[in-house]
C-alpha cells in the first residue's frame, strides 16, 4: 500500500516532470481517439453497406440483346425484359436467401374512367402499329401498383376513408381520382389490359379487362411531378396510381394472356459469398442468359468511398501520431532518467527490493495513464466529430460522383438511373471495441515511458548508481 | 558479542586486478562504537558498501550475526538489519524530510503504529523542527540533509549503523548531540556502530579505533 502512495506522491512531486509527459500522453491518447473512432465508425459503416449492398442481389435484363432483338422501347420490347411474376417468386425460394421483397406494376388504360391531367386522352386510345396482331393495345394511362406501400410508412399517403386492399381484386384509389370520377369505396372499376396470347402469336395482343373493388380512397401528399420522369403524362401522375396487392396484381388474367408487367424482385442474400450459388440456382430455374445477376458493388464503392478515403486518411494519421508520440516519449524518459535513476539508487540502497520499485513505477506510470487517457478520451471525442466531418466534406469533394448514367436498378421501373450520391455524414460513437483499442494504446505507451527506468532498475546495483552519481 | 565478522574480504572493481581492500578481517561487536580512519583511497567507503550490503566481496566473507551476507536477502539486510547514513546524503530529494524517513520505515516493515509521529519526534531528536521536516530535501541546507540522513538510518532501529563522515556538515552542538546519540545507541541500546571519519572529534567518541592503509587494517586502537 506503501508504495502506491509513495507513487502518488511522487507524481505531485515531480508534477513538472510530469506534466510534460502528461501533455504528450494525453496528445497521443486524444489524437488516437479521434483516428481510432473515425476509423472504426468509417469501418462498421463500410461493413454494414457492404453486407447491404453485397448482399442484395440484381437482376438486370442485357438491354442491349433486347433492344437489338426487338427493337426500340415497345411493348414487346419490354414484354420479353422482364421477370415474371411466377419465376420471381419460384427464385425466392431458396436456402442461399435471408428474405426478399417483390413488387410489381403494370400500365392499364379505362374506357370508363378519367385519369388526372388530361381528359383529352379519354376514352381511351388505341395504339397502331409496332407490327402486332389481335387487338390494337390500349393506351395506358394508369399504373397499377403491388405491394408498394413506402409512403403510407412514411406518411405521404393516408387513408381518407375505406380500408386498404385485402382480398384479391380489391384496390385503393386516390381522393383526387375518386373525385374526377365519382368514385367511392365499393364501387367496381373496370380497366383494360394489354396482354400477350403467346399460343396464338409471339406478337399477339389482346386487350383484357380487369375489375378492381374500391376498398379505400387516400389522401395523397406525394409530389405530383416526381412520377413524370421529365414525361408530364397522366400515366405518370402519381394521384392516377392505382394500388394494390401482390396477389391481385399478379393475377392469372386466364384465356393464356400473358400481363405485360414489370415484376421487381429484391433478394437478399444470406452471405454475399452465395451470389455465384444463387445464379447457378435461379439459372436452373429459368432465368435466361439475358439477365445479368450482380450484387450492387458500383453503388457500394460510390457510397464508401469517401468514407474509405477518410478512415485511411486517420489509420496514417494514428500511425504518424503514434511513432512521432512514442520517440518524444522516449526522449522525455531519457531526459528524466539521471533523476529517477538515482531515486532507484536511493530506494535500492535503502532496501525496496527491485519487484516494489517496478511496481512503483508502474504505479505512478499507472495513474499518470489514467488521468491521461480520461482527459484524451474527453478531448478525441469532442474534437473527432468535427474533424471528421469537415474532413469526410474534403473526401465527398475528392472522390465526388455519381454511379455511371445508363445503370439501371431493380428497385426502380425500367430504363430509369439511380442517382447514387457518396456518404457525406458520418456519425461518430466511442465504442467498447474503440475503448479498448485506446486502452491497449495507453498502456504501450506507459510501458514505454516507465521501460527506461525498469531497465535501470533490474540491470543496475545500487552502488553503481549511486557512484555514478557521485562521480 | 559479534555481529558483524570480516574475514578475508578483498574486492577489486570489475575489470581491474588491483585490489581495494586486500584480506581484512575484523570482528565488530554490539554495544560498541568503531571509529575507521585512514586516508583518502584508502578503501573506507568500500569496506562501508560492502559492509552495507550494496556490493559484495570479491573474495572472504562478511558475516552478519553468523550468517554469509552472500547467502542472505541483502534488500532485506539493508531494510532492516543496518542503517547506513551516507557521505552524501542519499535522500529522495523531491521528497520532503519527514517522507524519506516514513518510506525508510515502510521498506523495513516497521511496526510503529504512527510512523510519522515517529519520524517527527526523531526528527526533532536531531534537531529538525516540524517545519523544516515538511520540507523538499532539496531546501534543506547541507546540515539538515546530514541530520535527515542520520534519522533515516536510525528509524527502522538497526542492529548496526554505519556512517561515513556523518559530522561533516554538521555545527559543534549538532556534532556534539549526533555523537551523544552515536554513543547512547552504542552503549544504552547495544547498537553496533561503526563510523568512517577523519573528525579527531568523532574518533574520540570510539570504542575502538580501525585504521586503514592500503587495503587493510593498519592497526587496531582501543580508547579505553
Amino acid at each position: 500500500m506503501y508504495i502506491l502512495h509513495h507513487a502518488l506522491k511522487n507524481l505531485i512531486r515531480n508534477k513538472g516532470r510530469n506534466i510534460l509527459i502528461g501533455l504528450v500522453l494525453t496528445a497521443i491518447i486524444a489524437a488516437s481517439v479521434v483516428g481510432l473512432v473515425i476509423n472504426n465508425t468509417a469501418s462498421a459503416v463500410i461493413d454494414d453497406y457492404r453486407t447491404r449492398f453485397s448482399s442484395q442481389v440484381r437482376i438486370i435484363p442485357d438491354f442491349g440483346f433486347f433492344r437489338a432483338r426487338y427493337g426500340g422501347m415497345g411493348i414487346g420490347y419490354h414484354a420479353r425484359a422482364v421477370i415474371p411474376s411466377e419465376q420471381a417468386l419460384a427464385f425466392a425460394e431458396s436456402q442461399y436467401l435471408s428474405g426478399y421483397v417483390m413488387t410489381a406494376l403494370k400500365n392499364l388504360g379505362s374506357d370508363y374512367i378519367y385519369p388526372i391531367g388530361d381528359r383529352d386522352l379519354f376514352p381511351s386510345e388505341r395504339i397502331s402499329g409496332f407490327g402486332m396482331e389481335g387487338d390494337a393495345p390500349v393506351r395506358a394511362t394508369f399504373r397499377v401498383m403491388g405491394n408498394m406501400w413506402d409512403e403510407f410508412e412514411t406518411g405521404e399517403r393516408t387513408m381518407r376513408e375505406g380500408r386498404m386492399p385485402q382480398a384479391v381484386g380489391e384496390a385503393v384509389i386516390s381522393h383526387e381520382l375518386a373525385e374526377l370520377n365519382g368514385l367511392s369505396v365499393g364501387d367496381e372499376i373496370e380497366m383494360l389490359h394489354a396482354a400477350f396470347i403467346p399460343e396464338i402469336g409471339a406478337m399477339y395482343i389482346r386487350n383484357v379487362s380487369i375489375t378492381y373493388t374500391i376498398s379505400g380512397i387516400f389522401l395523397d401528399f406525394t409530389d405530383i411531378e416526381a412520377g413524370f420522369f421529365g414525361a408530364p403524362v397522366p400515366m405518370f401522375h402519381r394521384r392516377n396510381e392505382i394500388l394494390t396487392t401482390l396477389g391481385t396484381i399478379t393475377q392469372s388474367l386466364g384465356d393464356g394472356a400473358v400481363a405485360i408487367m414489370l415484376v421487381t424482385p429484391t433478394y437478399y442474400l444470406r452471405d454475399p459469398a452465395y451470389l455465384p450459388y444463387f445464379e447457378a440456382e435461379i439459372r436452373t430455374k429459368g432465368l435466361a442468359d439475358t439477365f445479368h445477376v450482380s450484387a450492387d458493388i458500383d453503388s457500394f464503392r460510390a457510397i464508401v468511398e469517401p468514407v474509405e478515403g477518410l478512415r485511411s486518411v486517420f489509420v496514417t494519421f494514428v500511425v504518424i501520431v503514434l511513432v512521432l508520440g512514442t520517440v518524444i516519449l522516449v526522449l522525455l524518459s531519457w531526459i528524466a532518467i539521471r533523476e529517477r535513476k538515482y531515486e532507484i539508487g536511493v530506494l535500492r540502497a535503502m532496501g525496496m527490493k527491485k519487484g516494489k520499485v517496478v511496481r512503483g513505477f508502474l504505479y505512478e506510470m499507472g495513474v499518470l495513464t489514467i488521468i491521461c487517457l480520461t482527459l484524451g478520451l474527453v478531448a478525441g471525442a469532442a474534437v473527432s466529430q468535427p474533424v471528421a466531418d469537415n474532413l469526410l466534406q474534403q473526401q465527398v469533394a475528392i472522390a465526388g460522383r455519381a454511379v455511371p448514367v445508363g445503370q439501371y436498378t431493380a428497385d426502380l421501373p425500367l430504363g430509369f438511373i439511380a442517382p447514387v450520391e457518396p456518404l457525406s455524414e458520418i456519425s461518430l460513437h466511442l465504442g467498447a471495441v474503440t475503448m479498448v483499442q485506446i486502452a491497449a494504446i495507453a498502456l504501450l505507451l506507459a510501458f514505454i515511458a516507465s521501460a527506461m527506468g525498469i531497465v535501470n532498475i533490474t540491470r543496475y546495483e545500487p552502488i553503481k548508481i549511486l557512484v555514478e552519481r557521485d562521480r | 558479542m559479534s555481529v558483524l565478522t570480516l574475514s578475508n574480504v578483498t574486492y577489486s572493481y570489475e575489470g581491474t586486478k588491483t585490489n581495494v581492500l586486500n584480506g581484512i578481517s575484523a570482528v565488530f561487536e554490539a554495544g560498541k562504537v568503531y571509529a575507521i580512519i585512514g586516508r583518502s583511497g584508502t578503501g573506507k567507503s568500500t569496506l562501508l558498501s560492502l559492509i552495507a550490503g550494496l556490493d559484495v566481496s570479491t573474495d572472504g566473507d562478511i558475516l552478519y550475526n553468523g550468517t554469509d551476507l552472500k547467502s542472505i536477502d541483502r534488500d532485506k539486510y539493508r531494510a532492516k538489519g543496518i542503517g547506513v547514513i551516507f557521505q552524501s546524503f542519499n535522500l529522495l530529494i523531491n521528497a520532503t524530510a519527514v517522507d524519506n524517513i516514513v518510506l525508510s520505515m515502510n521498506i523495513s516493515g516497521s511496526a510503529e503504529s504512527d510512523k510519522r509521529q515517529f519520524a517527527y519526534d526523531l526528527l526533532q531528536k536531531i534537531g529538525i523542527d516540524k517545519t523544516t521536516a515538511d520540507r523538499k530535501i532539496l531546501k534543506l541546507s547541507g546540515g539538515e540533509q546530514q541530520r535527515v540522513g542520520i534519522a533515516r538510518a536510525l528509524s527502522h532501529s538497526p542492529d548496526v549503523i554505519i556512517a561515513d563522515e556523518p559530522t561533516g556538515n554538521l555545527d559543534t552542538d549538532t556534532e556534539n548531540a549526533i555523537l551523544d546519540i552515536f554513543t547512547s545507541l552504542a552503549h544504552d541500546e547495544g547498537k553496533c556502530v561503526i563510523i568512517v571519519t577523519h573528525s579527531k572529534e568523532v574518533s574520540s567518541i570510539a570504542d575502538e579505533i580501525l585504521a586503514m592503509k592500503d587495503g587493510n587494517f593498519d592497526g587496531m586502537k582501543t580508547m579505553d
